[in-house]
């Protein structure tokens, strides 16, 4: 049989085992469950890297464990490949659906299944949103800490997949920080709950590898979560420095005398002007840099804190303090801050959103580099950032009509990457691996690092059908290059904001 | 990630697990100070690897991280942070080697996720441990995660590391999220305070904005210790004991005899690590938050010889202690595993954990009831995975653990 025919064969049984199982699915849920119509497929055709598209063949939106389980063993009897989403809100593509593939969609499992005060944990399913569950906790005074910025929109089970943070991350740690317990579906459609309600459990402590796992080793269906307790006091100011340095050497300061602020933003000169044109928020534009400082906690300790935040934004050089006197002025400095990368538009028509770590210590030294790299290019990079954790976010404008700026910037953008990676930091702090930086991931990680990761892949997924593709290079991800950041409709509406 | 244990050091560690490979029928013990060998079941091995030598530094004092050789004491470790106000928010309790007190090595530290009080606050170790260098059973030399607090690339194989009892690789570096050392400490001891009153003063203490660094009950009292700098140090410890008198007279149970201080210092925190860290046989039990009472509860009706509970409030971990000096007689050892057999199969499935015990084989036996068999059956596969002859603290997790699925 040639190569060719051997292709058509191979092809046309792929297609008879997938109208198999959309039948099978179809007399195990409701039909109006299990989408095949492409014109419905079309809309899950991306998360929120909308530059990276393909249309599924089968989108089930499921509504139980069960039916996560069902459709599981479905697609193992036909040897079919599946990918799960939540919101859709992510950052890399990795909730990318295959083309022709499977989607399980649980964003309609939305039931908070407990809460317990007393005990400072809730039980959750994975389609919950995130500020949903902090919305039913605040009677009792709580809420759930990790505040990614798409947190009104974004799933809950996402968050698990992704590991995900938020500006206030740097004090009270990332979403693997906050579970307990995960019930999780694995890539053979058997469940098993990996953690439970207390901090410890017996045996291997697999939750740690499923948190962040970006799906790759089974879909979550249920959480328990650490609740917090909401802080009763909040200071937040802005200070306006002269130089990034200046700024830069103020965040340092500031961790170095034993303050560990909620958050700890920065903002550029560029990216000051792009929030104050899109908020009116009250940031000085002519500032070289700005630092947007929150502490909270307890009364006693949020005074003291915030008297040693003034005093070093003081002795750090800077030229103006605003505080927050109430939570509308709060508020307002936020929105400024939330706005920044939908405001970026206001200065170019194109810009691609880069994600990478470095450590606090060489915060000021990696921006100069990124300014000089930058100029290398001839591209301009806005800088608006999570500070206190060396979690850069440069904003590389371009101009799509301008012919080869769009390839500088994606030059320029990957260049960034390896400068954090030179560093000593991460290719990614938040957005995750997914398709976006498979290929970046050679750079951080040697093969043996790689091959060892791939062996807990297979214990989970032995047969690669959950996620394949994600998280790893592989030579057609390799093959291709990220494309330009274009805002989701829920960016260009305002309902999120890409941090 | 900075590797800071050298070349070399590493090539011999590789040499070592290829010389235990090829007698693997007898499997290796990796130890470090040895402070921590009680960890679990008894151990089969022909030889030992030590760990001692695995020694590195590299401290990042304007980003709070640390990573360092495994072999590094723990007490070094905290005495050369101590010039930057630093620490790792760890407080193991104090075992004995030779004689002598130990706080152990930092791998000995991560493979039995030995955290002491300060996890009230700062979590367990996993929560502390950013990033790893290993070698595993094949002798693969591999690092997860970063030098860098904030990162999302790759699977978290360090933290799973954590607490795996050393069986699934050797840990040569890690790195560690720091803290900074607090200038002021102060304990607020409730005396005279039963464990389910503990539970309920606990409960409600944690739901207001205080930060308490530690929180646990031990010998019928309640301590709290509050760390900051300053006098608003002092004036949240007066906060924390105001709160908790206007609470105890609101407790059904309440008796004239309960007492509120305030001490400065950290004086019983030391005493609670040195108890923590006696010869005693421990069970760790681990339930909601601020449910210890519950086990409690059980320890009543199951337990005979009687065990003394400590309770980490907050966490849910409870560690059931027996004097092992007091179990002399074989019936008696025998009456106290059939307890915990009873105990095990009385706690509900879903709320109660055993976790790494201290007490080996007298008390835990070999069957396994609180993990469904999906769980074990991916332990076992990881575990095969990353040392498939099964030469890594043979028999220390338990016999359920190192069956090929």
């Amino acid at each position: 049989m040639g190569a060719v025919q051997e292709q058509q064969t191979i092809r046309s049984d792929r297609v008879r085992s997938l109208a198999r199982f959309q039948a099978d699915l179809k007399s195990l849920l409701p039909p109006e469950r299990v989408l095949t119509d492409p014109a419905e497929l079309g809309a899950y055709s991306c998360d929120g890297l909308v530059s990276y598209r393909a249309r599924p063949a089968t989108v089930v939106l499921v509504e139980s464990r069960d039916e996560i389980v069902h459709t599981i063993r479905l697609a193992n009897r036909y040897g079919l490949a599946f990918v799960a989403r939540g919101s859709g809100t992510g950052l890399s593509g990795g909730a990318l659906p295959l083309e022709d593939g499977i989607l399980i969609v649980t964003s309609k499992m939305r039931r908070i299944l407990e809460v317990d005060p007393e005990n400072l944990c809730a039980v959750v399913e994975p389609g919950v949103i995130n500020s949903d569950l902090s919305r039913a906790v605040e009677p009792f005074g709580l809420y759930y800490a990790p505040d990614p910025s798409s947190q009104i929109v974004c799933s809950l089970g996402g968050n698990v997949a992704e590991n995900s943070g938020g500006a206030h991350c740097l004090k009270y740690g990332f979403t693997t920080n906050h579970v307990l317990g995960v019930e999780v579906v694995l890539p053979n459609g058997e469940v098993t709950l990996l953690g439970g309600y207390a901090s410890e459990s017996e045996g291997l402590d697999l939750r740690a590898a499923l948190v962040g796992s970006e799906g790759t080793l089974g879909i979550v269906s249920k959480i328990i979560l650490r609740l917090s307790v909401r802080p009763e006091a909040v200071r937040t100011l802005v200070a306006d420095f002269d130089s990034v340095r200046a700024a830069g050497d103020t965040v340092s300061a500031i961790i170095a005398a034993g303050v560990v602020p909620a958050a700890l933003e920065m903002f550029d000169t560029l990216a000051l002007v792009a929030c104050e044109a899109a908020t009116n928020a009250g940031y000085d534009p002519t500032a070289a840099a700005a630092l947007l400082v929150e502490v909270d906690g307890a009364i006693e300790e949020v005074e003291a804190s915030y008297a040693i935040v003034v005093e070093l934004c003081r002795q750090g050089g800077a030229r103006a303090l605003r505080q927050a006197h109430d939570e509308h002025e709060r508020s307002l400095m936020w929105r400024g801050r939330k706005a920044a990368f939908a405001a970026a538009g206001r200065l170019a028509n194109g810009y691609i959103v880069q994600d990478g770590v470095v450590p606090r210590r060489v915060l000021s030294a990696v921006l100069d580099e990124v300014a000089e790299l930058a100029g290398r290019h001839g591209l301009r990079v806005a800088n608006v950032f999570h500070a206190g954790d060396g979690n850069l976010h440069p904003l590389v404008l371009f101009d799509p009509a301008t012919p080869g700026d769009h390839a500088r910037a994606e030059r320029l953008a990957t260049e960034i990457l390896e400068l954090c990676v030179e560093h000593g930091g991460s290719i990614t702090g938040e957005h995750g691996v997914g398709v976006e930086k498979a290929c970046v991931m050679l750079s951080m990680f040697t093969e043996s690092d790689l091959a060892v990761m791939h062996r807990l892949r297979g214990v989970f997924d032995p047969n690669d059908l959950c996620n394949p593709g994600k998280a790893y290079p592989t030579p057609r991800l390799c093959g291709e290059r990220p494309g330009v950041y274009r805002p989701t409709e829920l960016e260009r509406k305002g309902v999120i904001e890409r941090w | 990630m900075i590797e800071v244990v050298d070349s070399q050091a590493i090539e011999e560690l590789k040499g070592r697990v290829f010389d235990a490979r090829e007698s693997a029928p007898r499997g290796v013990a990796i130890v470090g100070h040895g402070s921590r060998r009680s960890c679990g079941r008894a151990v089969e091995a022909g030889s030992t690897i030590s760990t001692a030598g695995l020694l590195g530094w590299s401290h990042a004092p304007e980003d709070m991280t640390l990573i360092v050789g495994a072999g590094e004491s723990i007490s070094s470790v905290q005495e050369r942070l101590l010039p930057h106000r630093q620490r790792l928010s760890v407080d193991p309790p104090l075992r004995t080697v030779s004689g002598r007190p130990d706080l152990g090595t930092v791998g000995g530290l991560v493979a039995t996720a030995d955290q002491g009080s300060l996890r009230y606050r700062y979590g367990g170790v996993r929560e502390l441990v950013i990033g790893a260098r290993y070698v595993t059973g094949d002798g693969v030399v591999a690092h997860s995660g970063s030098q860098v607090i904030k990162n999302v690339a790759g699977y978290e194989i360090a933290k799973v590391l954590v607490g795996s009892l050393g069986t699934l690789a050797i840990l040569t570096d890690v790195a560690f999220r720091l803290h900074p050392l607090p200038s002021e400490t102060f304990e607020i001891v409730v005396d005279n305070l039963s464990l389910a009153a503990a539970c309920h003063l606990g409960s409600r203490l944690a739901r207001q904005s205080v930060s308490l660094s530690a929180l646990y009950h031990w010998d019928s009292s309640m301590v709290g210790r509050v760390e900051g700098e300053g006098l608003a140090t002092r004036k949240l410890a007066e906060r924390v004991a105001r709160s908790l008198e206007v609470d105890l007279n609101d407790l059904p149970d309440g008796d004239g005899s309960v007492r509120v201080a305030i001490r400065s210092g950290d004086e019983l925190s030391q005493r609670f690590a040195l108890v923590c860290g006696g010869d005693d046989l421990v069970l760790r039990v681990a339930c909601r938050s601020f449910e210890a009472h519950q086990v409690e509860k059980l320890v009543e009706a199951w337990c005979e010889p009687r065990p003394s509970l400590v309770s980490f409030l907050g966490s849910g971990i409870v560690d059931l202690r027996w004097d092992e000096r007091s179990l002399v007689d074989g019936w008696e050892r025998t009456s106290l595993g059939e307890s915990v057999r009873h105990l095990r199969s009385a706690f509900p499935s879903q709320w109660w954990r055993q976790v790494p015990t201290w007490a080996r084989d007298v008390v835990v036996g070999d069957e396994i009831v609180s993990l469904d068999p999906n769980a074990v059956a991916l332990m076992r596969s990881f575990k095969a995975a990353l040392d498939p002859e099964f030469i890594f603290e043979r028999g220390r997790m338990g016999a359920w653990y190192e069956l090929k699925s």
